[in-house]
């Protein structure tokens, strides 16, 4: 074995001789160019507007700077870098509310967007029940107008104007309750639409937020009565405004049906119920939350990805990943997940998951918690880089194959995203070389896990030491790998790391692949067909009673041309019967005779008539009708 | 969906045409108006349509008793005004199927000038124009439609103009939104020409080629003879969106054209246009008389 | 600057004085009568004004025919018509003048004041013409008072030519000891929709017509004003129609345009919508009314407005709703007639077509505003009297009611006023479409949606189960409950009240918009002492009970209509042909009582004096 790399195989396996880095002295050479984050334009601040809809900064100003003049450019710029470093609230030139990142940002970005969509939804349905509720006054009003009441002096006065201008209202009244006597509705449903109005203004239109399950379950199991009322009053109102409500059919309905209708009246459209949770937390009840089929909303915020159990090996992320695999185990559940950085590039599938109709779980990384002198949103986008958080995307709304998605990963198709690092070597040339950014790079972010890396000073280093990436495709016994920091001083250092870290990035990438792996499985996405436009479907003319011709000798009409002229019911309408199209047929031959088939045939406008030969041999005259009827055989 | 959902969705009465038939209609045996009235009642049975919902409309003349013959609500009114009395109840009563049925006399001569706004209002009703040539209702006058040389109590020596032709007319007008023509000796046709219109979302205009037994017996024979002399479009191919091939196909009287002309189902209707979009309520009027009050009111000192 | 402006101010006090504001159209002496007429109402001045309009809708400038503004009665206590002859014309220039003149319509001594820029004309023509008819007029007795007007306002604003109205307005305010103040607030309210800058022109110009009033006017009158306790409002009447229209809870008017009912429909379309009605303006006259007729069959009752050559049309459809009984509320603003007669003048030439029009027997409810606050409440009524007796119901009112303004008490919504929402609950078993009652041919009609309901309205003679009756029996059936229905109404009508005794010599009848004349005549007989009565009728079919009452106990018995009755004094005129006015034909052949008439068709509005004198004749 080569001398020069027993140090740095030793401290590998066994994290023995050589030193171990101390905390902060370096981040991943990646970053290093980042960590002035305020130089940098990226996606944040976002500005939230009162309608719901997200923008960030950097694309508001680029769009107002469309066609302006350097110094306006510059101008805008120097502005826009004095909001990311002074963080206001506000801004005057801009609609809305700023928000920079910060471990707050993903529970103010799901609450804002989740808010602006219940006000849309609480609206809609406001309106959908005022109009029942119209309808039911106007239903009453117009009973009322049929009552004696209504015809009482004082009642007609009013109703005349108010004036008593000439109309004696006393004799009016009299003579009106006399002539049109008073007509009341069925008590019962007098009864039903007073109980129906009472029902449908009595609405709380929440917005109901939670942050515990518990508290969420409860709540909506409090509501849960009240919304299946209000499901039954709207579908029930409806009938009685449409006047067909009937109480034999649907009196027993309604007593009969429960939650089930809620879902025929939309639950989706009825205020829906946001919970916000702590992922370091553990959630038993959140499973049944999600199953239960409402349009709950939950948001699972974890800061910090890199905890580590006590003992045994590390699970870094377990809670996350977890949750995601339950959460895909349900049915009908929209999940997204991602790091805080992505909100805004994924501000579309945010919306779609709160808008589903039924439950989302939004699990999103903020970086914020680990132990760094990083901001957490770099934290939050090596998160993502790294693999450490997947990005990951499942909309049971969406077409076969199109549900589950990756896409927001950089490199989705790769094990590791990689970028060319460019930086002066020893001779200050200029050399770039393909670093791939593994989960190791992402927990060299962390204090916590210094100890896991040993730089190796420059003249030490040699070919044993092999790129993390390299070392997981072909691990052999004397290679070390090592990953590429870059210290405070912008000088860049290879690093060993530990064999537990290789470990643990190992299975990082595993996992990374059985996800790659779930999207492959997707079937190809088919294109769904319109349907043609304007022209109605033609149904099938009903079917008429029509004799396949037969040959010759046996009279038949041809019922499908018949044009309801009367004709023939007229000559003989026990012979001739129109079926339910109101079309003749021969029903009865016995019932009548050869000449009054010819006549038939004779007067018959469409001559579709066909007399056939006479049945009875002795039947008068037979040889003239016969004659008569040779024209329509 | 589930199935509760269904009954209250989907809840239907089912129909019977027997449900739909009014008093005994007392036209002419062999007159096309019966192949109308049967084609009208199938309709209803197949779509299902709520008698107390249905609303027939007619003017004056052997069509006009139509409304008599239905089970729904009907309003006979006075010849030529069918088209108005429509389009209030329209106006009114957006949740009424208004049909309006008219002849030739009615529609094209006393009710003409309704005739032409009530295509350009195109509010959503079905106009069958029976259209036999003929004044049968009073006894045998030339109709605006009687083809020139018709012998008749008023032109004895044969009428002296040419026919008006309803489908031009009607293709002619700004807003046209759905013109068909249809005869009364095929039914099936006339059935899926009849469904066509009902589903049309404005104002359709069936013209319906009708025989007159009493009057005008042998008018048509030659065409119901000969098949040849039908042109039925729906299997021609023609392209009912194409207004102007419309036009050119109204224009030709032999073969006849049978089948849909033109339809435009993106032509807005005039109740829409003009509906309140807001719901209307005592305390809307309410509001609105009180401001406008305002604006004339002369107010004693600190009487505000 | 003439002498009587150098002498010392005294304020005269006067019981009334009628003013007119007269100019080329477009010069606004409209909106200087009206804004007059509402500065006088709110200091609580009793005011009546009616539009001068000229027949055409732009008349050559400085034309005879082309006057066009406002006359304005202002009076001590309540004003109920226009009155007599004009004390005081403001008048922009001669021609206009003229106009009136001719037309009898000024006092003799009326006070002229005179736009007087054109007697510098650079035109000799118009100078001339100009200097000769001042000369004339002050020959006649006027006192004329030329102003430079135009010169005046050219001093305060650029373009004078546009701002003369409100400097006129400015000076009446001085001549009538009016509140500056109010005077400026109806300015801001009435050019409130636009500019500020435009307020404040006006503003200056009403300020510079009033200190030059101060300054050069020798004369000041005052009105005696009781301060109005209730709020008032100040409408003409079409608009008071159009706002009745809105109250009574109906949703749909079909009209189609005629004049002079049209600016109720202007209106009303304006408003309309924003509480969700519809104006619908159909291709004619008999269009509009059967839209509404069917509008009207399937939901609320409806109403179609028109004036007499659109009534005329609407007969045929008019008879579809009484046969088939379908409410419906049709107004009418007489204008003059026949044919197409006098459409912006005022006439009640059309009382017998609204109750025997249409052929065959065609009973319907006729009822006739007599005050622009009728012109209101007549739409409630009527709505109300169609639906429950399922007729139809024609008000009549006319160019005079159309055009004037009078304050009345601003009304308090009430939403018993709305139309009930149509009936839709099904029919029960055994109902039939016509179950009239029979004590009063009372049934409660169908409405398209309600089930068991289905039936075919027809025009056609027909049964109860609205089929169509061939049977004699049937058709006299029909058309006796159809009748009785009238008389039903009729039982619940009270008698009209008589205006003064009981008992006298003579009982004069009127109807429609000349009662504040008829009233003031018989007032200022009565105060000398004569035993005069009136009676004003508010529903002409059917006429209510106690008429033949109260006409025994008067020696004579006349009505004052403005329709044409014969001349009693032309030779070819005796009892056995003589025409009588609509009403006292009525009122003859009901009560079998020999009702003498008089009657004008001048299309003006009838004068109090004109009556006065016609009494004066007919009194012992």
């Amino acid at each position: 074995m080569h001398a020069d790399l027993q140090a740095p195989l030793a401290f590998h396996l066994t994290g023995q001789s050589l030193a171990p880095m101390e905390a902060f002295a370096c981040a991943p050479a990646l970053l290093a160019r980042y960590r002035d984050l305020a130089a940098l334009r990226y996606d944040f601040p976002l500005v939230l507007s009162k309608d719901g809809t997200i923008h960030s900064l950097t694309a508001l100003v680029d769009e107002a700077l469309k066609g302006k003049d350097e110094k306006a450019r510059a101008l805008a710029l120097r502005r826009e870098r004095e909001i990311r470093s002074a963080l206001p609230r506000t801004w005057s030139e801009v609609e809305g509310e700023l928000v920079h990142y910060d471990a707050d940002t993903p529970r103010r970005v799901v609450a804002h967007v989740w808010r602006a969509l219940q006000e849309k939804r609480a609206e809609a349905l406001r309106s959908r029940i005022e109009t029942l509720i119209a309808r039911l006054s106007e239903i009453l009003s117009a009973d009322f107008a049929r009552s004696d009441e209504a015809r009482s002096e004082q009642r007609l006065r009013a109703s005349f104007g108010g004036r008593d201008d000439g109309i004696d209202f006393g004799a009016l009244g009299g003579m009106l309750k006399r002539a049109v006597p008073e007509r009341p509705m069925a008590e019962s449903r007098r009864r039903r639409i007073g109980s129906l109005l009472g029902e449908l203004r009595a609405q709380d239109f929440g917005p109901f937020v939670y942050d515990d399950c518990a508290a969420a379950l409860a709540g909506y199991r409090a509501r849960l009565p009240r919304l299946i009322a209000l499901s039954k009053a709207i579908a029930a109102a409806r009938l009685e405004a449409a006047g067909e409500y009937v109480e034999a059919r649907h009196d027993a309905l309604f007593a009969g049906c429960g939650a089930a209708l809620l879902e025929a009246e939309g639950l989706a459209d009825f205020p829906g119920t946001l919970v916000q949770l702590d992922g370091s937390q553990h959630h038993p009840q959140l499973p049944e939350i999600l199953a239960l089929g409402m349009p709950v909303k939950v948001l699972v915020q974890f800061d910090d990805i890199l905890t580590r159990s006590p003992v045994g090996r590390p699970g870094f992320a377990v809670h996350a990943h977890a949750l995601a695999g339950m959460a895909l185990g349900l049915p009908d559940v929209y999940v997204l997940q991602c790091c805080g950085s992505q909100l805004y590039e994924l501000r579309a599938q945010l919306i779609d998951g709160l808008r589903h109709g039924g439950a989302a779980v939004i699990s999103v990384y903020s970086g914020a918690g680990g132990e760094t002198e990083l901001a957490p949103y770099l934290v939050a986008a090596a998160a993502a880089e790294s693999r450490a958080f997947p990005a990951l995307c499942y909309d049971p709304a969406a077409a076969d194959g199109a549900r589950f998605s990756l896409a927001a990963n950089p490199q989705p198709d790769n094990d590791w995203a990689s970028h060319s690092l460019a930086f002066e070597d020893g001779a200050l040339q200029r050399v770039t070389e393909d670093a791939a950014f593994t989960f190791a790079d992402f927990v060299a972010c962390d204090g916590r896990y210094a100890g896991w890396f040993a730089r190796m000073p420059k003249e030490r280093c040699n070919g044993g030491m092999v790129p993390v990436r390299e070392y997981l495709a072909a691990p052999a016994p004397d290679k070390v790998p090592y990953v590429l920091l870059a210290g405070k001083d912008n000088r860049l250092h290879k690093a060993i790391v530990a064999e537990e870290l290789a470990g643990a990035t190992r299975r990082a990438l595993e996992f990374w692949r059985s996800l790659q792996h779930r999207v492959a499985k997707n079937p190809e996405v088919k294109a769904a067909e319109k349907a043609p436009p304007a022209p109605p479907p033609v149904a099938a003319p009903a079917p008429a009673v029509e004799a396949a011709k037969p040959k010759g000798d046996d009279p038949y009409i041809e019922t499908s041309r018949c044009t309801t002229c009367e004709e023939c019911v007229k000559i003989n309408g026990r012979m001739f019967i129109y079926n339910e199209n109101k079309q003749a047929y021969i029903a009865d031959l016995a019932a009548g005779t050869y000449r009054e088939l010819v006549e038939a045939a004779e007067s018959c406008q469409v001559s579709i008539i066909h007399p056939g030969k006479p049945r009875d041999p002795n039947e008068p005259g037979l040889a003239e009708l016969v004659a008569r009827a040779e024209p329509f055989l | 969906m589930n199935d509760i959902a269904c009954v209250l969705r989907l809840y239907e009465e089912k129909y019977e045409l027997e449900d739909y038939q009014g008093g005994v209609p007392r036209w002419c045996s062999g007159c096309g108006d019966n192949a109308i009235l049967a084609s009208v009642q199938r309709l209803c049975r197949d779509e299902g349509l709520r008698p107390e919902k249905t609303v027939f409309v007619s003017g004056i003349g052997c069509s006009s008793r139509f409304p008599h013959y239905m089970r729904t609500y009907g309003f006979h009114g006075i010849h030529g005004r069918a088209l108005p009395l429509a389009e209030g109840i329209r106006m009114a009563r957006p949740d009424l199927h208004v049909f309006v049925n008219t002849g030739d006399g009615d529609c094209c001569s006393i009710g003409a000038a309704h005739w032409i706004h009530a295509v350009r209002y195109n509010m959503r009703m079905s106009v069958f124009l029976h259209d036999n040539q003929i004044y049968g209702l009073t006894k045998k006058q030339a109709s605006p439609t009687s083809p020139r040389g018709t012998k008749s109590n008023t032109t004895p020596r044969g009428s002296s103009l040419e026919a008006l032709n309803p489908l031009t007319v009607t293709l002619g007008v700004q807003n046209v939104s759905f013109v068909a023509q249809a005869v009364d000796w095929m039914p099936d046709a006339l059935y899926d020409i009849v469904r066509a219109a009902f589903h049309h979302k404005g104002l359709s205009f069936v013209r319906i080629i009708q025989r007159c037994p009493e009057w005008l017996p042998d008018q048509w024979e030659p065409f119901i003879k000969d098949p040849k002399r039908i042109l039925r479009l729906d299997k021609s191919g023609h392209d009912a969106s194409d207004l102007h091939r419309a036009r050119e196909i109204a224009s030709q009287t032999d073969p006849i054209p049978v089948g849909i002309l033109y339809r435009n189902p993106e032509v807005p209707c005039y109740e829409e246009l003009r509906a309140s979009p807001k719901l209307r309520t005592a305390q809307m009027v309410r509001g609105g008389l009180e401001a406008e009050l305002d604006k004339f009111t002369v107010w004693p000192e600190h009487a505000r | 600057m003439n002498d009587a402006s150098l002498a010392a101010k005294t304020i005269t006090e006067l019981r009334e004085h009628i003013v007119e504001v007269i100019s080329d159209s477009g010069e606004g002496a409209q909106r200087c009568g009206q804004s007059l007429g509402a500065i006088a109402a709110r200091m609580g001045i009793g005011t009546w004004t009616v539009e001068i309009i000229p027949a055409e809708i732009r008349p050559p400038a400085r034309s005879v025919a082309g006057a066009s503004g406002n006359r304005i009665r202002l009076g001590a206590g309540r004003v109920t018509n226009g009155g007599d002859l004009t004390h005081l014309v403001v008048a922009f220039n001669e021609q206009v003048l003229l106009g009136r003149v001719r037309a009898g319509e000024l006092a003799p001594g009326c006070t002229i004041l005179l736009e007087s820029l054109w007697r510098e004309h650079k035109d000799e023509a118009v100078s001339a013409s100009y200097a000769q008819t001042v000369e004339r007029l002050a020959a006649a007795g006027y006192k004329v008072i030329e102003i430079p007007m135009g010169r005046e306002c050219a001093a305060v604003v650029p373009n004078a030519e546009k701002g003369k109205n409100m400097f006129a307005l400015g000076m009446l305010c001085s001549i009538y000891s009016l509140e500056l103040e109010l005077a400026r607030e109806q300015i801001a309210l009435a050019f409130g929709k636009k500019a500020q800058a435009i307020v404040d022109a006006n503003v200056k110009l009403l300020d510079a017509g009033y200190r030059w009033a101060e300054a050069n006017l020798g004369f000041k009158y005052r009105i005696p004003a009781v301060r109005p306790k209730e709020p008032q409002v100040v409408a003409n009447g079409n608009t008071a129609l159009a706002l009745g229209v809105l109250a009574s809870g109906m949703e749909i008017c079909a009209m189609y345009p005629i004049t002079p009912a049209t600016s109720a429909s202007h209106y009303l379309s304006d408003v309309f919508e924003k509480v969700g009605g519809v104006v619908h303006q159909a291709e004619d006259e008999i269009a509009a009314c059967a839209f509404a007729i069917g509008a009207s069959y399937a939901g609320k009752c409806t109403v179609t407005i028109t004036s007499g050559p659109g009534y005329s049309l609407k007969q045929e459809a008019i008879g579809l709703a009484v046969m088939s009984e379908i409410p419906l509320v049709v107004i009418n603003v007489q204008r003059g007639g026949p044919s197409t007669g006098q459409p912006t003048k005022a006439e009640q030439g059309d009382l017998m077509s609204a109750i025997y029009g249409s052929h065959g027997d065609a009973p319907k409810v006729v009822m006739a505003a007599a005050t622009i606050e009728d012109c209101f409440y007549s739409v409630i009524t009527a709505r109300r009297i169609a639906e429950t007796f399922n007729m139809v119901v024609v008000v009549l009112t006319d160019a005079n009611l159309a055009t004037s303004q009078q304050p009345f008490p601003r009304p308090r919504f009430d939403p018993a006023w709305m139309a009930p929402p149509a009936d839709q609950s099904a029919v029960p078993e055994g109902l039939r479409p016509y179950d009239w009652d029979a004590a009063t041919g009372l049934a409660r009609r169908f409405i398209p949606g309600q089930p068991n309901g289905m039936h075919t309205v027809t025009g056609l003679a027909h049964d109860r189960d609205s089929h169509v009756a061939y049977d004699p029996e049937i058709n006299e059936e029909s058309i006796h409950f159809r009748s009785l229905k009238l008389a039903a109404l009729q039982r619940t009508l009270k008698a009209p009240p008589v205006f003064g005794a009981p008992q006298g010599d003579l009982l004069v009848i009127g109807w429609g918009s000349t009662k504040g004349a008829i009233e003031e005549a018989v007032e200022s007989l009565q105060r000398e002492g004569r035993k005069v009565s009136s009676m004003h009728l508010r529903f002409l079919q059917p006429l209510p009970p106690g008429i033949k009452e109260a006409m025994q106990g008067f020696k004579q018995v006349m009505t004052i209509e403005g329709n044409w009755s014969d001349r009693p004094e032309d030779q070819l005129i005796d009892e056995t042909n003589r025409r009588y006015s609509a009403l006292a034909t009525l009122l003859r052949a009901r009560y079998l009582v020999d009702v003498d008439c008089w009657s004008e068709v001048r299309g003006q509005p009838i004068k109090p004096a004109t009556i006065r004198t016609v009494l004066l004749k007919k009194l012992p």
